[in-house]
This record gives structure tokens, sequence and C-alpha cells, in this order.
């Protein structure tokens, strides 16, 4: 089996191949590393890339199959680790030069558990500055670049963990997602997006950096089977994470059709200005839901069209975590960033109240019309990638600067899932006529993560997606 | 609010001492909050539970 091959693999076949002796983790890590090295220069994949300590886990890994060891779900599998996500001994920076020589004493719970499912880290991916933009044009550590479209951003602000993913550089990318970290940079480069029920993948580790009350660590793969193995390894209650859930999510069997399943079209919201692309591939997406025999329901979500109450709650909640940062290191944040955070200390107390009980009234409507429809479907974000350096984006008739708050386009289908604490997932839809990918988002109720993965697979066999991009075809067919 | 006001905001807050460039950085955002924060007083939210609910024990 060539590199290429190797590395085509899905998460799923390489570790059954590893498990089977058909492939050693050395040769799988050795090909995630040449293809690392082939981009990561140009590409601006990773903060920190640790080839040396993977390959040497990756020995290890082997020896352990040889004599005979248990092996975990994992075993010998080659990952990356957004830079968020904190490694023990290996620096963890969340984008920011800030943080430029922190290096975690402990491992995120996430990493101990995938480590002991027999994982190895390739190293730790590019973001966008403390994940708080959706562009990974980092002022610090390199603009990261869309795989399909390499003048294009790749999303964030897991965009390092999305182009590494879309770029077969590793089977999974763990990212994070408090607004659409995960789902909106997957949509953008053409892989899957999970984001879980909030409190079922511990968060002791990740950097609250932004909006810790709607964080999220979820992965990037190229497929919805990839992202449900790596769902099964990292979930689990916390007792060292105060959101942790202590129960687990609701079993769900393999669903086997689409027909008579319900899926909810938010009139309002989501299918308002939307790039007219992006519009006609999920509308596409959603009659071929109806070919398939399911059932569209339209409805109406209203509280979601007060998500910019949020604005308070996630201003201070930032704040307070860079305050001491920004008093002495002002210059030390990019520009895209500074002011923002800097502005969160006029936030009142009372209004921070407010957003919080406002978030609940979402929660409280967005669970009841969950129970009437197994499934919400909307675009997963309202644009594709934009050229690298953009300041402005046109929607239908409307210029959005990024005075006009045009930072939080990028997520603002994917918000409400967060504010939530619903389950989310992206898959690709399609591509516009100039190569771009774009997601569609399925959103079920809290705690039925499973069923999400089962009505997301069907959904991916009924789009039958490529998630190769052409540069990686390019390069197999040179070869 | 425009930035004389912004200063004189942070004057009675925080007393920092940031030049004009900070502070014409900070009032768009500013302008943002502003904006939501009326709306937000519109909704009936007196005996809505808060959905900030941690669980006792947790270290993160």
């Amino acid at each position: 089996m060539t590199n290429a091959e190797i590395r085509a693999l899905s998460l799923v076949a390489v570790r059954d191949a590893i498990a089977a002796g058909e492939l050693t983790s050395e040769a799988v890590t050795a090909a995630a590393i040449e293809q690392a090295h082939r981009f990561n220069d140009d590409y601006a994949l990773f903060i920190t890339f640790t080839p040396d300590l993977a390959l040497e886990q990756a020995r290890a890994a082997d020896l352990a199959r040889a004599a005979g060891k248990p092996l975990g779900a994992l075993h010998g599998v080659p990952i990356t680790i957004k830079d968020n996500i904190d490694t023990a001994g290996i620096r963890t920076t969340a984008g920011a030069k800030v943080f430029a020589d922190r290096v975690p004493s402990d491992d995120a719970t996430v990493v101990t558990k995938l480590n002991a499912a027999g994982a190895i880290s390739l190293g730790k991916t590019n973001m966008h500055e403390m994940a708080l933009g959706g562009t990974t044009t980092n002022p610090h550590y390199g603009a990261t670049r869309n795989p399909w479209a390499p003048e294009r951003i790749p999303g964030g602000s897991s965009g390092g963990a999305a182009a590494c993913a879309s770029l077969q550089i590793g089977y999974a990318a763990m990212g994070t997602d408090s607004a659409g970290s995960v789902r909106a940079p997957a949509a953008l480069c053409g892989v899957v997006g999970l984001k879980q029920t909030h409190g079922l993948v511990s968060l002791r580790g990740c950097m609250p950096t932004g909006t810790w009350t709607t964080d999220h660590i979820g992965p990037l793969t190229r497929s919805v089977a990839d992202a449900t193995l790596i769902f099964e390894v990292t979930r689990g209650y916390d007792p060292a994470d105060p959101d942790s859930a202590p129960r687990p999510p609701e079993p769900c069997q393999p669903l086997a059709s689409l027909a008579g399943l319900k899926f909810g079209l938010p009139e309002n919201y989501f299918w308002e200005d939307l790039d007219d692309e992006v519009e006609q591939i999920c509308r596409r997406t959603v009659a071929m839901l109806i070919e398939a025999g399911a059932e569209i329901v339209p409805l109406r979500i209203p509280t979601v069209d007060l998500l910019p109450i949020s604005r308070p709650s996630t201003m201070a909640e930032a704040n307070v975590y860079h305050e001491p940062y920004l008093r002495e290191h002002l210059e030390d944040y990019g520009e895209d960033i500074r002011y923002r955070l800097l502005a969160g200390q006029y936030v009142l107390a009372t209004d921070y109240i407010r957003a919080m009980r406002a978030r609940r009234l979402l929660i409280n409507e967005m669970s009841q019309i969950l129970t009437s429809v197994d499934a919400l479907v909307t675009p997963a974000s309202p644009v594709p990638a934009q050229p690298i350096g953009f300041k402005s984006i046109k929607v239908k008739d409307k210029e959005l600067s990024v005075a006009s708050g045009m930072g939080s386009l990028f997520v603002r289908n994917t918000m409400p899932a967060n504010q939530a604490g619903v389950p989310a997932i992206s898959i690709p839809a399609g591509c516009t006529k100039d190569g771009l990918p774009v997601g569609i988002q399925l959103i079920t109720g809290a705690f039925l993560d499973y069923k999400l993965l089962s009505i997301a697979t069907l959904v991916e066999e009924m789009v039958g997606f490529d998630p190769t991009p052409p540069i990686l075809k390019a390069m197999e067919a040179a070869a | 609010m425009d930035l004389e006001k912004l200063k004189e905001l942070d004057a009675v807050l925080h007393q920092n001492s940031y030049s004009d460039e900070v502070f014409a950085g900070m009032l768009p955002y500013v302008h943002m909050y502003v904006a939501t924060r009326a709306r937000l007083r519109e909704l009936p939210l007196r005996e809505v539970a808060s959905s900030l609910v941690m669980i006792a024990g947790g270290k993160r």
C-alpha cells in the first residue's frame, strides 16, 4: 500500500488494519508526517509539530501490539490536537503570543482519554487567536490555508484542525467549538464536524480563553463514522469538570432509512441572508431528504432571533480571563480581538445575569421544538470560504464589514446549538461553482447524540460527497 | 456613546490610562453591547432560571 493509499483510509479502517497487523502504526504515522511536511510551511497547519515524538509513540504502539498487550480503540492511530487543549510537556498557546511559552503540566481529560485509547498526536494545530474568530488568519503563527482553495481561509477557530483533516494529516483532528469553531471550519473545508451535547465530553484542560459556558471539544473527521468513534472514546462523566453531565447519551439503534423521519426547517434566522450558492446547495439537500421519504416540517424558533443578546455574556467572560494579560501585554494581542476583549470590562453584572437567563429561554424553546421533530436541518455556514485578508462579505444585497459584526457571520447558524447545549453536526453537502465546500447542519435534542450521528450517517450516504480536495487528487494523478 | 462619554465612563469605573487610540478601538464593540442591552432589558427574565449552573466539586 502506498503512503497516499494509507492516508486515504478512514479512521475506522486504519485502526482495524493496525489491529490486524496489516499495517504498522509506524508506517501509518510516517505517512501522515510526510504529508504534514509537504504542506505545513505553506499552509501554517501546526503551531507545535511533534513528528519525532509521534514516531517514538508509534514504534511503542507496534511493540505493544507485538507483545500481545490489549489494544485501545485508537491503537496506533495518528491524530492532531488543537492548540488550546492542554498537553502535558508540550506547549499549548491557544494561538496567542502571550501564551507562546506556556507548557501545561497536565493533559486535558480528553487527551488522557485519547492517549489511553492508543491515539498518537502529530502536534498542536493552528487556530484563530484565543479561539475568538472564524478565519485562522493568525497574526503570530501564520494564516492557515483552505485545502480546497489555498488563497482562502479554512474558517475557524479550529482552522488548522480542519485543514489537517482535509489534507489527510491524521485520521481525526480535535477542535473546540464555543459558537461553531468545529462545525464552521468543517463546512468550509469539506469535512465532518461534531459538537456533542454540552457536558458529555470533559472540558477540563481546555483553555477557557473566550466563552467558557458555551465551549465544547469535538472532532473534525472525513466521515461521520470516524466522528462517532472519537465521540465514543472521548465522552464520559468527569467529576473535575463542573460542566460535565453525570449521565450518558441516550442509546440509539442505527437507523435503516431516512423515510419517515421528521426534519424541522426553521423559517426564521437560519435560512435568512445566505450566499446564493450555499442556499441552493442546502435546499437541494432538503429536496433529497424529501425524495428519500423524510418529512419536512416548516417551523419558527422565535427566541433564536435574540441570540445577539449573548454578547454581554461572551464579552464579559472573555474579559475576565484575559484582563491580567491585557493590562501587561496589550500589544501582543492581534488587532481583531484586542479591542473586543478590552470592551468586555464595561459589561454590567446585571446584563451578564440577564444574558444568562435569556439563554434559558432559548434552551427551553429549542428543547420543546426538538421533541416534535427528529432533527433540525440548516446550512452550517451562511457563506463559503472567503479570501485570506478579506475585509467585508457581500451576502444578497448586503455588504457586511468587520465593524458590523461580520466576524460572527460564519458561526451565525452554529451558535444556537452552543447556547442551547444541544448536539449538532456539520456534514459536507456539495461545492459551489468555484469548488468551495458547503456544509449542512443537523441538530437534535440534548443527549440524543447517537440519534444525531445515525441520521447524519444516512444523510452523508445520501449526499455522497467526496472529501478529497482537488490538490490531493492532483497529487494522486501525478504520482 | 461617543469617545468622550466612553472615557468618562472609564474614569468612573476603572481609571484606565488608555490612549485615545485604544478607546477608539473599543468604541464599536461598546456600541454593539449597548445596542443588544436595550433588547435584553425588554425581556421578562425575573423568574427565568439562569443557564449558568455548575456542579459542586468541579475543578475546571
